[in-house]
């Protein structure tokens, strides 16, 4: 017997060694429950040794076990319903931290209280200290009987394992014949419960600290998208895929009412919304900026001060949204697409609601593994015959949002509401100084107008000037040598009259075309529009010009495709005459085309000559007062100078337009302008 | 005789001049630049420039006072007169700025009497 106790105690040194070892070279809680339930099994040459776990209904699931499978079946992944162990045995687990033996055979159960409230802290020592007369038998329960005989067992050493004050689980030795457990052994056992409590706290801190680890990654990952170079809608659509994957949600959506129209960003299942305004905008989700008193006890409402102060993350979940009477009227919208979960956060910052953050679960199936098939109606009656594993499937549950999962969004709520908060302030700074930018660009532009329209007014009145007293100087000298004298043949005293003559016509001419300018300039030109036929003006410029083409030579062709056109006929004429006298005037040899063609309800009329064509660096000034090529031209040419500029005045009065063409000097110009072929209707008039 | 040259695009301006001067003064007439400048420059008294001239090939000239200017600098230039019918008699005045070194600005609507008198003023001190 002494040889045993010491063998015995080697062995239970050995296992304490062991375990501790183990405990101490993993932190992951499976593989030190593996070892443990190994490890005592071979120590106690029971038959099952199994690590039970409570869930918080009080049900509960093997979750480590280590069997003679000749034996007894296996119980591992397996759940038992909460009633197996009634709550009653659950406190008594925790408040006397009882522990009980049972032996089928002897009809017994020994059930030890450990009254120490420091379990975890005591040394084996200690526990080798406890008093005998804190082990008390007596006659097992039948239905305990019952259940254990049901699953094959005849011994039993249940210890409970305690986390942190409450019951974690419990250290189960099952024999399938009847064995005694010794008290060293039962010390041993709870020694390991200890040693597995102490894994349990560092597999807890292991776990918290990775799933802070990846909170914080999440967060960082979401904090480095929201300031990336790229346009904010990007942005914002990517940050709410990572938020929606993250949380394992079906889908999300962002609504920012800081955009007009308000934005909607989305990704994954979305409710199938038929209305025309947004989901957001709908009544729950309006109330859910102030946290409504009356809400259903469904709806959970957390809320979070953060350490930016104006912003105040809010986080409302819903496991299932069809048992919260808010949203009766939209559960048609998330039953189509199987949406039971809901978690919104209202996007605040202090007073200004800047939108929501909403998240969807669709519902799920559940398959769960119970030990044997248990009726909720009879099990209290009777214990179940059979603990051979029934599945049971169940469709349509809720995915809840864990206190984690919500931990994770409300810190990513305040970088969110910072970044939309940032963006809104940055676009309203970026608006007013692209609206600064504007005024100032209109005021510069309107300078440049004005001191353009300054000096075109200077030029003018300059060339005018010049132009008028040109003739009149000539007219002067001439009166003069005429007044004198001052010729030397009658044929000389002619030309002095001839040049005078001319100089006066020259100068009427002028100042008419100056006067018609003026008028225009000034908005009083009359425009008398009608439709009239444009091939009669075309007929009539011919036959005016014919003494021209017979003493030149040069042919003057008209085409015309087009009967009518809306225009003053007087101006028309005049347009039409001034540059079939243009071309005449610059062109030598060849021919001069007038055609008329329709396009789009828009007539175009050319007037085309092979004349001595113009200088590209000359076009776009030719249409200015006063402006030929060249001096050299006008004074080999002659004209005011302002025919150009009157035409194009008189086209753009008729709502048309006018330009030049020319391949270059000696190919020849091209002049062409434009004039309704229909009224113009009243409303465009 | 006083040699005086007239340069001045306006051909009708040129043979007035000439002819009205031709018992008082020599006159050589030039309606392009280019004649003008290989004329003998340095034998004449007296330039009667126009303002609006041709455009010279080949030179950055275009204005008859920047053929002054250049004149100006000749070793013993001649009297060089801007000629212009850009500005009248009453604000010829203000023109003797801008064109400082114009020996004298006439205006074309001075009529030839007035003219001539203004030259002779100017050749015989």
């Amino acid at each position: 017997m002494v040889d045993f106790q010491q063998s015995n105690s080697v062995s239970a040194s050995t296992l304490l060694h062991r375990i501790t070892d183990r405990i101490r070279r993993s932190l992951e809680l499976p593989d030190i429950l593996n070892a443990t339930v190994t490890e005592l099994r071979s120590l106690l040459e029971t038959d099952r040794v199994k690590i039970y776990r409570f869930e918080p209904d009080g049900s509960g699931c093997v979750v480590a076990e280590s069997l003679n499978p000749h034996h007894l079946p296996s119980l591992l992944g397996l759940y038992f319903p909460a009633d197996d162990i009634p709550l009653a045995h659950r406190e008594l687990f925790v408040k006397a931290r009882q522990r009980s033996i049972v032996d089928i055979e002897a009809q017994s159960i020994l059930l030890s209280r450990l009254d120490q409230s420091q379990t975890t802290s005591l040394t084996s020592n200690q526990v080798q200290q406890l008093a005998v007369e804190e082990i008390l038998e007596r006659p097992v329960d039948s239905c305990h009987v019952e259940y254990l005989t049901a699953m094959g067992v005849k011994s039993s050493l249940v210890v409970p394992i305690l986390h942190q004050g409450q019951l974690w689980g419990l250290l189960v030795s099952h024999h399938a014949q009847s064995k005694q457990i010794s008290h060293q052994n039962l010390q041993l056992v709870q020694l390991l419960a200890d040693q597995v409590s102490i894994a349990i706290t560092q597999s807890d801190l292991l776990n918290q600290t990775r799933q802070n680890a990846a909170q914080q990654a999440l967060v960082n990952q979401v904090s480095s998208l929201l300031h990336a170079p790229l346009q904010i809608e990007e942005i914002l659509q990517q940050v709410l895929e990572h938020i929606t994957t993250a949380l394992q949600a079906a889908g999300g959506r962002l609504y920012l009412t800081a955009d007009q129209p308000p934005a909607v960003y989305t990704c994954g299942v979305q409710p199938v919304f038929n209305l025309n305004f947004a989901l957001e905008e709908t009544t729950f989700w309006q109330q859910l900026n102030h946290r409504p008193s009356t809400a259903s006890p469904e709806i959970d409402w957390v809320a979070l001060q953060t350490s930016q102060p104006p912003a105040f993350v809010q986080l409302c979940t819903i496991d299932d949204l069809y048992q919260v009477p808010e949203l009766e009227n939209l559960q048609q919208t998330f039953q189509t697409v199987a949406i039971r979960s809901l978690l919104v956060m209202p996007l605040n910052y202090g007073a200004q609601q800047l939108g929501y953050l909403t998240l969807f679960r669709t519902e799920i199936d559940t398959d769960i593994a119970w030990a044997g098939r248990f009726d909720s109606d009879a099990r209290q009656d009777r214990v179940r015959s059979s603990f051979a594993m029934w599945r049971e499937i169940k469709s349509g549950q809720t995915h809840p949002w864990t206190q984690q999962e919500q931990d994770w969004l409300k810190a990513l709520g305040a970088h969110l509401i910072m970044a939309v908060m940032q963006h809104r302030l940055y676009r309203c700074e970026h608006e007013q100084r692209v609206l600064v930018e504007m005024r100032n660009h209109q005021l510069s532009q309107a300078r440049r107008v004005a001191e353009e329209a300054n000096r075109l007014k200077s030029d003018f009145l300059s060339s005018t000037s010049h132009e008028l007293r040109t003739p009149l100087a000539s007219i002067l000298n001439y009166l003069k040598l005429l007044q004198e004298g001052l010729y030397d043949t009658e044929t000389e005293h002619q030309e002095y009259i001839n040049i005078a003559h001319q100089s006066a016509e020259m100068l009427v001419a002028i100042l008419n075309d100056v006067l018609d300018l003026a008028r225009i300039e000034a908005g009083r030109m009359p425009i008398e529009m009608e439709l009239l036929s444009i091939a009669e003006v075309l007929t009539e410029a011919q036959r005016l010009f014919e003494i021209d083409s017979r003493k030149t030579g040069i042919a003057l062709e008209t085409i015309c495709q087009v009967e009518t056109v809306w225009a003053d006929r007087v101006k028309v004429r005049q347009i039409i005459t001034n540059l079939i006298a243009n071309a005449f005037k610059f062109t030598e040899q060849g021919k001069i085309t007038v055609y008329c063609c329709q396009r789009d309800g828009i007539a175009e009329i050319t007037i085309a000559d092979t004349g001595i064509g113009i200088d590209p660096s000359q076009r776009d000034h030719l249409f200015e007062p006063f402006v030929q090529a060249d001096g050299s031209i006008k004074r080999r040419y002659g004209g005011t100078g302002l025919g150009l500029t009157i035409c194009k005045r008189l086209v753009e009065l008729m709502g048309g337009q006018i330009w030049i063409a020319s391949r270059g000097v000696g190919h020849g110009t091209t002049v062409t302008f434009t004039l309704r072929c229909s009224e113009i209707p009243t409303l465009e008039r | 005789m006083t040699r005086i040259a007239v340069l001045d695009d306006d051909s009708q301006w040129c043979f007035a001049i000439k002819r009205y001067l031709r018992d008082r003064f020599d006159v050589f007439t030039f309606t392009d630049t280019d004649s003008f400048l290989i004329s003998p420059l340095d034998s004449y008294d007296l330039v009667l420039m126009d303002f609006s001239i041709l455009p010279i090939d080949g030179l950055e000239l275009t204005n008859g006072y920047q053929v002054l200017e250049k004149l100006k600098r000749l070793p013993d230039p001649p009297l060089l007169v801007l000629v212009s019918g850009f500005f009248s008699q009453t604000d010829s005045l203000m023109y003797n700025k801008q064109f400082p070194q114009a020996d004298a600005i006439l205006t074309k609507d001075l009529g030839l009497d007035t003219f001539v008198e203004r030259l002779q003023a100017l050749v015989i001190p």
